[in-house]
């Protein structure tokens, strides 16, 4: 053996020990995998591309922060399509980037991209854009199956989706691209992909080769057929079909590399698909379209003269920690646990549920499984304020002085709680001015605008000048409603807070 | 408020339609069996202006299936009436495109155009397909392959017809999602007796949902069952729709699959006998999808036992319309026996 063949035997021992490695079964002998061609486990190689694409996806993010990732059965819809293709397109090699096809494979690759986003956009079901999608992933795969890529050493991948020419790309190309059984370009850094137009079929030694005009080309082969005579000897590599340069199946040289190129090349493509669509609630629902997820919708909706925000959690996981400043819409995935809380503004009431939330009254916050669209609608209310009736510079006489419950539209109202309302209370003497200052704290109780009559705030006597007090300012610096609920107080202006009352 | 209610409403009319798309060829994005398209099937004048039209409807069933499925016809529109608005469809298998069996019928003033949007179509069935107990497991779509691809690419496709080949061993592929440890099959005749069984197989190197089975279909009517068993140990059992195997094929054979807007394509509609079944009549059609034209039928040939007869006609594509949609043709053969099963096949075109 020779050093030439000592490598190529090394070479074509480790594409099989791989092979064996990633397809064989245990224990079973070598078997053939097809990219086509019936598969084993009716799992043709197509499929498995696909599915091992689409599994090692990253997640996708709602605009929301919520995961999403491809269904099963929206992989299998992708896959089943991708596998069919080779009957729908049976007649259009740019479909396969046959015939050194590429600009016009990539330039199909490009405006289904287009057409999947427009699809997903309408009114669709998400099933006919996964149906484009797996058709597109068979021109995809075909690429690197069906072309001198990979046996070039050209890269990874190649930009098939994207608007810029594939390299290495010569239409002008006049040489001669193929070696001894179709294995390997001879011309290097140019880009080749297999004919089979049989009428061009050579004859002889290099049956495998085909003839465009006067320019010998690889062979496309037979995917199931062997392509290297070192690797098959048994094999009629010049019977027709024979030999070419595909890498449809296990038995051929660089399906590994292939499969590989094309597995990276799929999460590329997919993940442009996914870009294009955007992040605003349109791409969230064409997402889940694509992806073959229910994703119901929630809008959240505000109502009542108060005014707060609405809190969206899911936790344990808290993938959705969002607060509505105002209106709001959410696409969550169906079945979701969230948390959904009222959160009124200082000076603002929760009052309750409305719309599909309706059913729990007042609770809040609240926890929701969502499995369809639902409109919940949460009302905020004025917390009633506290000011003095009558307010201001009053005299004695002038009383009774009440304390008196407002809204914030300043009309009359009663509370479904106590209130208990602190005031300052000063008193001034005619010799020493400011007397004395403390907080006083009176309750309005449940139901009732007024409380009690507040005269008998001014008492007392001034021990130093042995007079009554001249006057007596009460000030309110805080209200409760209930047992802990904070009034708002400063929306009531500060003179109507206040009353002086003199003798 | 009643005016900021009414404007969530109508946004979320909007969005109803974005994500629910309720009319037909407006597929629905619900987990739900919807009317992907309806052709003529006949016309009748009933007044000064009006017509009588009734419509068969293609059926595409999303991943479930469904016993007793039904769709019902509404109107949004007061020009069209609705006189027949309940399509029985049957038991529905997950993942298949299906005629209805059953027709509606609406009545349309012709001083006004017909408006596809303005019909509406309702689903109701009892879904199966769904584990309901502890397996975590569920069937998808059950499907026949028979030979297909291209020269070099030789494999096993979808079958194009509705209903198995009788007397011939196929093979079947079936859906299990979900952590399988086994799965069998069995087929069972109308009175649920065995008729045969088997293991089904999968690809143990493969993350594939895809099992399958050579099996050999009975000339009788038939159901799948299907038991997979979880991880858990736990078992899930479902049965498929009743299939109705046949001796007489019905093929859709374009010149070409993909075509351009307005393309005209040559198609033979191939109807052969497997010899074994006795002489008949048939009533051919081909069911368009909206946009396409062609002469459509119907066309009545007789068959004789292992014969082959084609009809030769031509669909045009739509002139119009958005790159990459595809299209579902569907042929039908009737027989005028009474109780005879038609002979149903699809093909798929795509307009670029």
């Amino acid at each position: 053996m020779n050093m030439a063949n000592a490598l190529r035997f090394l070479k074509t021992s480790l594409v099989v020990t791989i092979s064996l490695l990633l397809f064989s079964s245990e224990g079973a002998a070598f078997t053939v995998n097809r990219l086509h061609g019936v598969p084993l486990g009716f799992d043709p190689i197509h499929m498995e591309i696909t599915r091992d694409a689409f599994l090692g996806l990253p997640p996708v993010y709602l605009s929301n922060g919520q995961s999403l990732t491809f269904s099963d059965q929206a992989i299998t819809d992708i896959a089943d399509s991708n596998t069919n293709a080779d009957t729908i397109y049976s007649g259009n090699p740019e479909r396969h980037f046959d015939m050194e096809l590429f600009a016009t494979g990539q330039t199909v690759l490009r405006a289904i991209r287009m057409a999947i986003v427009v699809d997903l956009k309408g009114p669709t079901s998400g099933l006919s854009a996964r149906e484009l999608l797996g058709g597109a992933l068979h021109t995809l795969h075909d690429f690197y199956a069906h072309s001198t890529w990979v046996e070039n050493g050209f890269g990874s991948t190649a930009p098939l989706g994207e608007p810029v020419p594939i390299p290495y790309v010569n239409p002008a190309s006049s040489a001669d691209l193929c070696g001894d059984h179709n294995i390997v370009a001879v011309v290097p850094m140019q880009l080749t992909s297999g004919f089979y137009d049989s009428v061009n079929l050579l004859t002889g030694s290099n049956a495998y080769s085909w003839l465009v005009g006067a320019i010998k080309k690889c062979g496309h082969g037979a995917g199931f057929t062997c392509n290297d005579i070192n690797q098959c000897p048994s094999e009629d590599i010049h019977a027709n079909w024979s030999g070419g340069i595909n890498k449809d199946s296990s038995v051929r040289q660089h399906h590994v590399a292939a499969r590989i190129a094309a597995t990276a090349s799929t999460r590329e493509y997919v993940q442009l698909i996914l870009a294009d669509l955007g992040n605003d609630d349109s791409a969230d629902v064409a997402k889940c379209k694509l992806m073959g997820r229910d994703c119901p919708m929630l809008f959240l909706r505000k109502d009542g003269t108060g005014t707060g925000e609405l809190v969206i959690s899911d936790p344990p996981t808290n993938e959705v920690m969002q607060s509505c400043g105002g209106n709001c819409t959410q696409v969550l995935r169906s079945g979701t646990l969230i948390t959904l809380e009222a959160k009124p503004d200082a000076g603002f009431e929760f009052l309750g549920w409305g719309e599909d939330c309706g059913a729990h009254g007042t609770t809040n916050p609240i926890q929701l499984t969502l499995s369809s669209t639902l409109i919940c609608k949460a009302t905020f209310g004025a917390l009633p304020a506290v000011r003095f009736n009558p307010y201001g510079s009053k005299n004695l006489s002038d009383g009774p002085f009440y304390l008196e419950l407002v809204d914030a539209t300043l009309a009359g109202t009663t509370t479904t709680e106590d209130v208990t309302v602190t005031f300052l209370r000063q008193v001034f003497s005619n010799c020493r001015g400011l007397l004395f200052s403390s907080n006083r704290v009176v309750a309005v109780p449940k139901g009732q605008s007024y409380s009690s009559e507040l005269s008998g705030y001014v008492a007392g006597r001034d021990p130093f000048c042995n007079t009554l007090p001249i006057r007596t300012e009460l000030t309110i610096t805080s209200a409760i409603l209930g047992a802990s609920k904070p009034l708002n107080v400063t929306s009531i202006p500060a003179a109507q807070r206040k009353v002086a009352i003199t003798r | 408020m009643k005016k900021v209610s009414s404007m969530i409403k109508a946004v979320l009319s909007f969005l109803g339609i974005l994500v629910f798309g309720l009319t037909a060829g407006s597929p629905t994005a619900s987990a739900a069996p919807f009317v992907e398209s309806y052709t003529l099937v006949s016309s009748v004048r009933s007044g000064r202006t009006t017509f009588d039209y009734t419509y068969r409807p293609l059926i595409r069933v999303d991943s479930n299936s469904y016993r007793n499925a039904a769709f019902t016809v509404t109107s949004n529109n007061a020009a069209t009436q609705i006189i027949k608005a309940a399509v029985n469809a049957g038991d529905l298998d997950a993942g298949n495109v299906v005629l209805a069996p059953d027709t509606f019928t609406i009545r349309q003033d012709r001083l006004m155009p017909f408006d596809r949007a303005a019909l509406q179509f309702s689903f109701s069935g009892t879904m199966v397909s769904k584990d309901s107990g502890l397996s975590g497991l569920s069937v998808g779509k059950v499907t026949f392959l028979e030979p297909g691809g291209r020269p070099g690419h030789e494999m096993l496709l979808a079958m194009r017809g509705s209903e198995p080949p009788a007397g011939e061993s196929i093979a079947m592929t079936v859906d299990i999602y979900g952590s399988v440890a086994s799965a069998t099959y069995r087929l069972l005749d109308e009175n649920a007796q065995e008729l045969s069984s088997g293991s089904l197989q999968t690809n143990a190197h493969s993350t594939s949902p895809r099992y399958g089975a050579d099996v050999s279909v009975p000339i009788q009517p038939f159901k799948i069952e299907i038991s997979a068993v979880g991880q858990s140990s736990d078992t899930f059992v479902w049965l498929s729709r009743l299939y109705a195997p046949t001796v007489t094929s019905l093929r859709i054979e374009p010149l070409k699959g993909v075509l351009s807007k307005g393309e005209t394509v040559p198609v033979t509609l191939r109807l052969a006998s497997a010899g074994s079944a006795p002489g008949a009549a048939y009533t051919v059609r081909l069911w368009l999808p909206p946009g396409f034209s062609g002469a459509a039928g119907p066309w009545t040939l007789a068959i004789g036992p292992g014969e082959t007869r084609d009809i030769s006609t031509s669909i045009t594509a739509p002139a119009a319309g958005a790159a990459f949609v595809r299209y579902t043709v569907v042929a039908e053969a009737l027989t005028a026996g009474p109780g005879a099963t038609p002979v149903s096949s699809k093909f798929v075109f795509e307009v670029e």
